[in-house]
This record gives structure tokens, sequence and C-alpha cells, in this order.
């Protein structure tokens, strides 16, 4: 049973999200990036997709979803072990950690890729902590923690992913 | 709304495809429409589900990422009413190197799944790498099930994964969670307690749905159709359930 016209309702719907989309705080989004999710992106690397009605935490939203380019370094050891990904704010990020001997060589993710290693390598504990993203929060897991202690970090792991 | 489930684990004989296979099966004989995209160029799942390496050529899952093809038009049916797969062939090596110089390459199977509409579980099953098949699935996924050997040293293994998948988090899929860690070929969780650490399980329970799969062997086909009655199905199904109940 067809009440009223379709086109009118996907128009209006249209115009209310080019209205928000009109009056986005950018620069806070772009904070919220950053200390949220690690991420330095300005608005020209995020491209708008669509934008709904929803609800949301038992309220009524609007969402938008937006693309957001993002480079995505793979790090591979020698054995051919994935060990790290790094994102654009992590690279771009000061790093003081100490290098390691794997980063004084050319990684597996190719030469350019060197610095980065040494910017993902496990921190020694007598440098002074940096303010990681959750994430980073974990020491590096090693075969050589005890059982207890790995899967506590895994748990962690898991509790700062699964974390809304 | 669908909930894509990704099957990861970067190791080899983790489980993976046969618990993508019978995690698919057991949302299908629940009724759930149900779509299995096999994302290994092995096309094991494929092979698992009775479609030979002859028929995947030139329909698997490679066409839709090329371009060439879309998901619906490779979807095809599978002796479960209520599941479709989407088949995998040694074509899909050639994804890797082909998006290689593209931007946004790890969204693509993100946007080719956004298409599947009608689905309401669509369960992906991943290569034994953390390549880009391995990324652009946990980049469309909305949870991530980690299947992994029940012995000590694949803790060290799912670290790794979690660090990884913690940065696509942040970077690509804000919205991806781990749903579940389930050790395979594992009777009990009591045998995994014995098996890796007690309290370092239930600590990870604390995070995560830990749940084992029991041994099965010498079955053509998905056990939890071919043996209903199998502990490894019974296994599957409270798995599937779990994850449709939350």
């Amino acid at each position: 049973m067809k009440i009223t016209d379709a086109r009118a309702i996907q128009t209006g719907e249209k115009e209310l999200v080019d209205a928000i989309l009109r009056d986005l705080d950018w620069a806070m989004i772009e904070e919220t990036l950053k200390t949220k999710y690690s991420l330095n992106l300005g608005a020209d690397r995020m491209t708008f997709r669509q934008g709904d009605l929803v609800v949301h935490q038992n309220q009524v939203a609007y969402k938008l979803d937006f693309d957001v380019q993002v480079t995505l370094s793979v790090m591979v050891d020698r054995k051919g072990e994935c060990f790290d990904v790094v994102t654009t704010a992590a690279e771009e990020k000061p790093h003081t950690e100490a290098s390691s001997p794997a980063a004084a060589e050319p990684s597996a993710a190719g030469p350019d890729r060197a610095e980065d290693s040494a910017a993902t390598a496990p921190a020694p504990e007598s440098a002074p902590a940096p303010a990681p993203a959750p994430a980073e929060a974990s020491p590096f897991i090693t075969f050589n923690m005890d059982t207890s202690r790995m899967a506590s970090e895994i748990a962690d792991l898991i509790a700062d992913i699964n974390r809304s | 709304m669908k909930k894509i489930i990704s099957v990861v684990n970067q190791r080899q004989g983790a489980g993976k495809t046969a618990t993508a296979v019978n995690l698919a099966v057991c949302l299908g004989l629940m009724e759930k429409a149900t779509l299995l995209v096999d994302f290994d160029p092995q096309g094991e799942a494929s092979a698992c589900l009775g479609v030979t390496p002859e028929q995947t050529s030139g329909n698997g899952i490679y066409q839709a990422l090329a371009g060439r093809r879309s998901l619906a038009d490779l979807k095809r049916d599978t002796d479960f009413e209520f599941l479709k797969l989407v088949p995998a062939g040694i074509d899909l090596f050639a994804a890797e190197a082909e998006a290689s110089a593209m931007a946004g390459k790890e969204t693509l199977l993100r946007d080719l799944l956004a298409g599947a509409e009608t689905m309401e579980y669509v369960v992906v099953d991943t290569p034994s790498s953390m390549g880009f098949l391995t990324v652009s699935a946990l980049a469309a996924a909305h949870v991530v099930v980690v299947p992994v050997q029940c012995r000590r040293d694949a803790l060290l293994h799912l670290g790794y994964l979690l660090k990884v998948t913690a940065k696509i988090r942040s970077g690509l899929n804000m919205g991806l969670r781990i749903g579940a860690v389930v050790f395979t070929r594992c009777d009990t969780m009591e045998d995994a307690y014995a098996q890796v650490d007690a309290d370092a399980l239930k600590n990870m329970s604390s995070s995560v749905f830990v749940t084992t799969v029991a041994k099965f062997d010498g079955l053509q086909g998905p056990v939890a159709a071919a043996d209903i009655m199998a502990k490894a199905s019974e296994d599957y199904f409270d798995l599937a359930a779990r994850l449709v109940g939350e």
C-alpha cells in the first residue's frame, strides 16, 4: 500500500544528509581520528560514500560512511612471518625507540621500510614509555614468554580489539 | 543487516577451511541465508562442497575482483538450500599481484560483499598467509573467527594475528572484532586447558568466546552434514548459534 511518492522521501533524505555534511566540523573529525585511532588524516584523504538514518545505541543517528585512504605496511620477517602492520599514523609518529638489529637491514617489505621496522620494534624496558595506540600497548609476544603471560597479553589484545 | 564472518589464521593446518565450511553449513541448516566465499586460491572450501577445479575455472571470486563478473553471477547453489557458494580457483593468486598497483585494494572484497544484500551471513575462508587476500578479508569482516591448533606455540602465532587485526581495525575497519577463538581437533575445554594452560585460557575467555571443535576424520564433505551426531558437528552448531545469537 503505497501512500506517498518514494522520490519525495529519497530527495528529502538526500537533502538532510547533504545539510549535515555541509556543516561537518572537519577539524574535530581529524582530531578524533588522531586521538582515538592514531590516524593523521586530512579531509582530502576521506571520501564520502553514503549517509543513512539508523538507530545506534538506542538513539536515532545519522550514519555517514566515508572511505578513508590509509597506507598500510605489512611487516614480514626473514622467516616469512608477518609480525606487524603499520598504518600511516604510526609511520608519521616520531619514534624514540632504539634500533633493533633487524632494523639495520632492509626488511622484506622493501628497503624503504627499514625505518618503519625500527618504529615497530619492541622498545627496551629502559626506554621511556611512548603513548601508543591501544593495540600497541601490549609488549610483543615472544616464544620465551611463559604461557600464562602470553595468554594474558592475547586476552588484552582481544579486549582492545573488541572494545567498542 | 548481514554479518560478514572471516575465518582467519596465517598458519597452515589451523583448521580454517574446515571451520569456515562447517560454520557456513551449520548456518545454512539453521535456515539462515548464508554465502560462503572461498578466498583461498587452493579452493579447498569449494572442493569440500563438491565444486571441482574444472567448474571453478573462470567462475571464481577472482573474476569479481577483476571486475569481469558480478558476485551475484558467480554465486552458485550447494546441496544445502540456504547456503550459496562463490568458489575460488588458482587464478586468485593473480589478484595479489594485480591489486598491488591499485589504490584502496584492501577494500575490494568489502565493496563486493556490500552487494550481497539477500544474505544474512557471509563466511569468508582465507589462505594461510597474511597477504592481500587475508587483509582484504579482515577489512571486509564484522567478526573474525580464529581457529587455532591446541598447543602452546599456537598462542604465539595468535598473538601475531591479533596485532595485525588490531592494526586493520584502527586503519581500515573500525567495526572489526574478534568473535571466537576455536581450538580445533580438541574434544573439550578441559583438554585445551591441559594442552595449553588452564588459567591462561580462562583469562582469555573473559575477553572472547573460546571454544573447541572435536577431531573428526575420514569424512567426505562437511562433518556437520555427513555425521550430524558427531561431537564436531555439535561443536560447530554451538559456534554458529553463538555467532547468530550475539
